[in-house]
């Protein structure tokens, strides 16, 4: 179902969604934040909206720091949230690592309690290439609500119930499918899926991993976090055990592959040693295991990565490198 | 008379002829108008690739431990140089494993400076000298190359290295006359608000992705302390406590050999000024023992050397006493 929102009746929605509901929107160009009047629509943030589903810190157990003591499992978030103005490629993020996380309660429980409004972007931002990965930003894949900036107005498309809950909230109208599909079309044909994606499918994993081209390319690569903790798409994750005094919570927090503490082993082995196998699995992950085990790139294309890379180390250098070894 | 690009093209180009070097360390064009990279050049013919960057901001020194066992040559702004000359006075680096192509640095541009001149930016063209033009989706823009400059490039000392094998021809900035006046705003605040500084600039917006760490040539600890497990110093999150340990011990690790690159803040993701506290450091050392880091190889350094006149005491209660309330 497709609706009109003229754009002077935004701010009157959300503060009607903050009434019922605990909002969050993209505050500045850092992330996300709850709604105090604060807006920033004019491009996609540096942190991702993938912090609402896998937190910063996400304390999982609680324990009395002593022998015999048994833990408790902590009861994850249940508050309902609405998280307003996330783009396209950051919801399909959110799909992406769901195929992974389906199985954890605590994200499984966030997922329940969260509804996500998109917000198309207006032109894609100097490093996106949402397109190139097969994500189609008008889709609402991952969302229960799409907004398209158009002329005076936001065309609204309804993906789920809730969504459609939200919307009554609202002073939207009825209309603007016609709108709506037509600049689809226009995107997808001036857009295209890369190329790349296809030939990565059919190489073998082996020739990939073993293919000169990395060690050049790795050179500059800091192996820092930077890439990875933006990353809507990066999922992994550490555990840690926090004790003040006699009382101790277990946490889980976001990892980088990149890090040489990522695999070093217990014994003090690390199997990947070298900054540059670590470089190597990075991409490999994104772009041949994963691509391998279910059938997508691990990439939504948010160019979050090649933006703010400090060695400007650029994913396309290297995507092209392995699809043309 | 020819641009620093084509005099550091033909120098590398004899340094590797003549076998001076078997690797040229430098900086090549990057994928965005405001990025340049980090590039190991080997043959002569590649020369061609490397230029004099406008944005590198990176220091090319952190990349040495990746060409251990080769003569490496570095294209060396005052900042490389004196990265390499601790490196050398730490026993990191053997003098005679490096070559060191000075350059007479101009200073270079902060990238997010020039990002933030339009939604889009197409192209960047630098004279090195006075102005830049800025082309974004918007328009054009000249703009005067002081306003574009990193900060510790305003701040800089010693835009000419003061250690080299070879100086290429060319005009350096001048050394700052006002090297600690961003240092200077932050300490004229009363405590609580300086610390209200250093959590809402630093410790809140950091992510923990150590690219400051990791850009940095002079950390080079096989295990840093914050990645030691057995003892574990320091929790893991984003914690405020932990994320300012990292960031004090940090900066203290540095002090006495921080050179002021400024590499760890052209790296930071969030553009966090993490740099003052580094600069704050460098001002103490200089203050204190009239010390500057990296300007002599075989110098001591400062926190292994100690000397009479050295004074005892303590940053604070050197403040106090200066206010007269201890
Ligand atoms: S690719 Fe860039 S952001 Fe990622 S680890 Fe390397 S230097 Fe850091
Ligand atoms: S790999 Fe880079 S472009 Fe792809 S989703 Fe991650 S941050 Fe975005
Ligand atoms: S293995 Fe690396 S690339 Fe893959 S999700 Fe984990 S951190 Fe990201
Ligand atoms: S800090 Fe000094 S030497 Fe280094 S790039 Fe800036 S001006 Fe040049
Ligand atoms: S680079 Fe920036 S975000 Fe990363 S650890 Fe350093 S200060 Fe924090």
């Amino acid at each position: 179902m497709y609706y009109i929102l003229k754009r002077e009746d935004l701010r009157p929605w959300l503060e009607a969604i903050n009434r019922e509901y605990t909002l969050f929107v993209p505050r500045t160009r850092d992330g996300f934040g709850p709604y105090e009047g604060e807006l920033y629509l004019e491009g996609k943030t540096r942190l991702s909206a993938k912090e609402f589903f896998l937190p910063w810190r996400e304390p999982l157990l609680v324990y009395e720091a002593r022998p015999g003591a048994l833990p408790k499992v902590v009861e994850g978030p249940a508050e309902q949230r609405v998280v307003f103005g996330v783009r396209p490629c950051d919801a399909r993020g959110v799909i992406l690592i769901e195929k992974v996380f389906s199985p954890d309660p605590f994200w499984q429980k966030r997922r329940e309690a969260t509804s996500l409004i998109g917000l198309v972007c207006e032109e894609p931002g100097t490093e996106c290439f949402c397109w190139a990965m097969g994500v189609n930003p008008f889709s609402g894949e991952g969302l229960d609500l799409v907004l398209v900036p158009h002329e005076e107005v936001y065309l609204v498309k309804v993906i789920t119930e809730a969504g459609k809950k939200l919307l009554s909230l609202s002073r939207a109208a009825e209309g603007g499918e016609e709108a709506f599909l037509s600049r689809e079309k226009e995107f997808k044909a001036k857009f295209p899926v890369s190329p790349a994606l296809e030939k990565l499918r059919e190489k073998d994993l082996m020739t990939i991993y073993e293919a000169p081209f990395w060690e050049e390319l790795a050179l500059p690569c800091l192996n820092c976090g930077a890439c990875t903790f933006l990353c809507p798409t990066c999922y992994c994750f550490d555990v840690q055990d926090e004790v003040v005094g006699s009382e101790g919570v277990r946490v889980r927090l976001p990892e980088a592959c990149m890090f040489e503490l990522y695999s070093r082993h217990a014994s003090g082995h690390n199997p990947r040693r070298s900054p540059m196998a670590r470089f190597r699995n990075r991409f490999m992950h994104k772009f041949k295991y994963f691509l391998d085990e279910y059938g997508e790139p691990l990439c939504v294309g948010c160019g979050r990565c090649n933006e703010e890379c400090p060695a400007n180390i650029n994913l396309w250098d290297v995507v092209r490198a392995m699809s043309e070894v | 008379m020819s641009t620093l690009t084509e005099k550091i093209r033909e120098a590398a180009q004899k340094v590797l002829a003549e076998g001076l070097a078997e690797v040229v360390l430098g900086y090549t064009q990057g994928s965005l108008p405001y990025r340049n990279r980090v590039t190991a050049v080997n043959t002569p013919e590649e020369t061609s690739r490397l230029i004099w960057p406008s944005f590198g901001v990176l220091n090319p020194a952190n990349v040495l431990h990746k060409l251990k066992g080769k003569k490496v040559a570095l294209i060396s702004p005052g900042c490389v140089s004196r990265a390499v000359v601790v490196l050398c006075q730490e026993g990191q680096v053997k003098r005679d494993e490096v070559y060191l192509l000075g350059v007479p640095c101009p200073g270079m541009l902060d990238p997010s400076k020039v990002r933030d001149l339009g939604k889009k930016i197409l192209r960047v063209e630098d004279d090195f000298k006075e102005k830049v033009l800025v082309v974004t989706s918007e328009g054009e823009k000249i703009v005067a190359r002081e306003e574009l400059l990193r900060q510790n490039c305003l701040e800089c000392r010693h835009p000419t290295p003061p250690v080299y094998d070879e100086l290429l021809e060319g005009e350096a900035r001048k050394p700052s006359p006002s090297p600690y006046q961003k240092v200077e705003e932050i300490e004229a605040r009363e405590v609580s608000a300086r610390w209200q500084w250093f959590q809402e600039a630093v410790v809140s917006r950091c992510i923990r992705c150590y690219a400051c760490r990791n850009a940095c040539p002079l950390c080079y600890c096989p295990t840093c302390f914050v990645d030691d497990s057995r003892p574990q110093w320091v929790g893991k999150t984003r914690d405020p406590v932990d994320t300012a340990l990292y960031h004090l011990v940090r900066a203290y690790h540095l002090a006495g050999r921080c050179v002021d690159c400024g590499s760890c803040e052209a790296a930071c993701p969030m553009d966090i000024p993490l740099r003052l506290l580094t600069k704050k450091l460098e001002k103490e050392a200089l203050s204190a023992f009239s010390f500057e880091s990296g300007l002599d190889p075989e110098a001591p350094l400062l926190l292994t050397t100690f000397r009479e006149e050295d004074p005892e005491d303590f940053m604070i209660t050197q403040e106090l006493k200066a206010l007269g309330k201890i």
